[in-house]
């Protein structure tokens, strides 16, 4: 028994030759599982890009200089008005070409459809977005990054602290039409304001003699819907620049200290630098978050039709003899309108087009180029983080 | 500190009393008692776990960074004042005692940023004095032919042994009257190994120094007085002659000969 050789029989030409074994046989298999596995991901991704970009690059791109559909990246969304004639030439419009065009046809006008939101094109809807993702990336990178370092470096261990770290995570996985309608809750209705006339809704008003603090929301505007997204993105910004902090070796914490500086020394020169690039990409990877997220949005800053910019609001103009400071605090207060203002967003708008109008040619076109255009959008951003993590990283290696 | 009138007590320079410390419920050092010398070389050694490190970090109070780390009796006095009583501003103790770590550590920023990293915490922000000190360091660490022409250069582009000198560049830069130096050598070439020795023979009476080495032929070559640490207790200290050509316990004795286990 003791020298029973495991393979009885050796070809003398080539001791190696054998049977594959069981195990080899489990090896190609797991393999192959997990290859199929793989592959199943990627030919959905693939699929999904490529149907995206079939359908809409037509909308979005042009063939000829600047290979770019201008008016579908500049004019506001409008109603399409298509006109066909008798003869069945179909013509596109807007709603104020479309009177002199049926004047023209005259009895020759076979019928006239007029399409929602599926003209002109989505600079609204990509301002909007912008404009929502300023707001919250900034609200949330703050928040963020100032209870990743006091979690980091200042808090001790203890039950507390890792009470705080589930309840992070758990928020994290909240379904975020709750956070829609905690903003809703929360921004719209009992942020609180200064005015001069406080609304009754107020749920609660504080008298300051000059003005007055009052508890009655900020409206459907960007400010609000910002102020969700940030709580959308919150979490993934401080579990990030948690890791990013933790990650910067100790050491560096223990000779800076060692040099005579003080916590907040050590923090803002020897680690919050070679944690920049990771809160950075981090942060970025939060606003490709922001800007997908519709339902946060719905109650708090998104219409599904606007025919203005956030900017573009009557002014009264001042007197003539208007002092200087006068000119000031109105620049002032049309920039701070500008946050007050609701506004269109992508992936509500693209909502809506998929779902709130019926679905012809025409809406579905424009629902194509939005996609695609918000996908361009988000893979940007995703390609900026990752260069800049690259260029960051080369900066700042240890 | 610096204007403390006890500066003819050379023998109790840093004295350290009955100094009991834990972590947790951990304790490490046992009463332990120690008498370093103003500008001597003093050496601690013993093998690891001993508490030699720990008692290296308490002398600056850089382990108050560990949480659970507290000094449960005694004290350690510099010049006599006793560096845990509340009086003490550890950010002014930390820039009299430098500090030098095992591991050369220096920040991925320029070699300049790093010689000047403490001026600059302190609030030095004129640019020709940063750079006078720069220099000094420099010189002191014998760095500064190496480095004059590429200040601006990144630190991590240097060698271990450049690293470490530039740590100890660093630490000199804030004029401490001690420097702590926690196995400088532990993670270098003999080359550079002697080249940081050399450098400690030269500072020699410039700084007092308080080195933990693992290398007892390192501690015979440089250091004037050696103590013995085990199982967080002194064993001996003594001149380092004496230590290693005539030690008075057999602990000293079996350690030093490589027969303790």
């Amino acid at each position: 028994m003791i020298n029973t050789p495991i393979q009885p029989k050796i070809d003398p030409a080539n001791p190696f030759v054998g049977r594959h074994s069981r195990n080899q046989t489990l090896e190609s298999f797991v393999r192959w599982v997990l290859r199929c596995g793989t592959l199943v991901i990627v030919s959905v991704t693939a699929a999904i890009v490529l149907h995206i970009a079939v359908k809409g690059a037509p909308v979005a791109l042009s063939r000829e200089w600047p290979f770019v559909n201008v008016a579908f990246l500049t004019e506001l969304p409008s109603t399409l008005h298509v006109i066909q004639d008798n003869q069945g030439h179909i013509i596109e419009t807007d709603v104020n070409g479309a009177d002199a065009i049926k004047m023209e046809l005259g009895a020759n006008l076979r019928e006239e459809k007029t399409i929602s939101y599926s003209g002109g094109g989505i600079l609204g809807p990509i301002v909007g977005t912008a404009m929502l993702v300023i707001v919250s990336v900034g609200v949330a990178l703050f928040l963020g990054v100032a209870s990743a370092i006091y979690l980091s470096e200042y808090a001790s261990h203890g039950t507390f602290i890792e009470m705080v770290r589930l309840a992070i995570l758990n928020l994290a996985g909240v379904p975020s039409v709750v956070f829609g309608l905690f903003g809703l809750g929360a921004f719209v209705l009992t942020a609180p304001v200064f005015t001069n006339s406080p609304l009754d809704r107020a749920i609660f008003t504080l008298p300051l003699g000059f003005t007055t603090l009052s508890f009655q929301g900020w409206d459907t505007c960007v400010l609000s819907g910002g102020f969700t997204l940030a709580f959308v993105i919150l979490p993934v910004i401080i579990t990030a620049s948690e890791q990013c902090l933790q990650a910067v070796p100790l050491e560096f914490r223990e000779t800076s200290m060692a040099l005579g500086a003080t916590r907040w020394q050590t923090i803002w020169r020897a680690v919050l630098p070679f944690a920049t690039p990771g809160i950075l990409t981090s942060s970025i990877l939060g606003i490709a978050r922001a800007a997908g997220e519709t339902a946060p949005i719905m109650f708090t800053a998104a219409l599904a039709f606007k025919d203005k910019l956030p900017w573009q609001k009557d002014q009264i103009s001042l007197p003539a003899d208007a002092s200087l400071f006068a000119h000031w605090e109105q620049n002032i207060q049309r920039f701070l309108a500008i946050f007050t203002e609701s506004v269109q967003a992508l992936p509500y708008h693209i909502y809506t087009l998929a779902a709130r109008i019926p679905q012809n040619e025409y809406s579905e076109r424009a629902q194509y180029g939005s996609v695609f255009v918000f996908l361009i959008l988000v893979a940007s951003l995703a390609a900026t983080s990752i260069w800049m993590r690259r260029s960051l990283r080369a900066k700042y290696k240890w | 500190m610096s204007d403390s009138p006890a500066s003819n007590h050379d023998a109790h320079f840093i004295q350290v009393a009955k100094f009991n410390y834990a972590y947790g419920d951990h304790q490490v050092l046992f009463d332990v008692d120690l008498d370093l010398h103003r500008e001597d070389i003093t050496a601690l050694i013993g093998p690891s776990g001993c508490g030699k490190s720990t008692l290296l970090r308490s002398i600056n109070r850089i382990n108050d960074l560990v949480e659970i780390a507290r000094v449960l009796s005694g004290s350690i006095k510099i010049d006599g004042v006793n560096l845990y009583s509340s009086e003490v501003d550890v950010i002014s103790l930390r820039r009299n005692v430098g500090m030098v770590f095992q591991k050369y550590n220096p920040f991925p920023r320029s070699i300049f940023e790093n010689a000047v990293y403490g001026l600059r915490v302190a609030g030095i922000k004129d640019k020709s004095e940063l750079e006078e000190a720069a220099e000094r360091s420099l010189r002191i660490a014998a760095l500064w032919d190496e480095v004059k022409d590429r200040l601006h250069s990144n630190a991590t582009g240097l060698s271990g042994g450049q690293q470490q000198r530039l740590c100890i560049a660093r630490a000199v830069a804030l004029k401490p009257r001690i420097l702590l130096m926690d196995e400088p050598c532990a993670a270098l070439d003999p080359i550079a190994t002697a080249r940081i020795e050399d450098l400690i023979a030269q500072l020699r009476g410039q700084f007092t120094f308080v080195i933990v080495t693992h290398n007892m032929e390192q501690a015979k070559r440089i250091a004037d007085k050696t103590a013995f640490f085990y199982k967080g207790k002194v064993i001996e200290c003594a001149d380092t002659m004496d230590i290693f050509g005539n030690p008075k316990n057999k602990l000293t004795e079996s350690y030093i000969t490589g027969r303790l286990t």
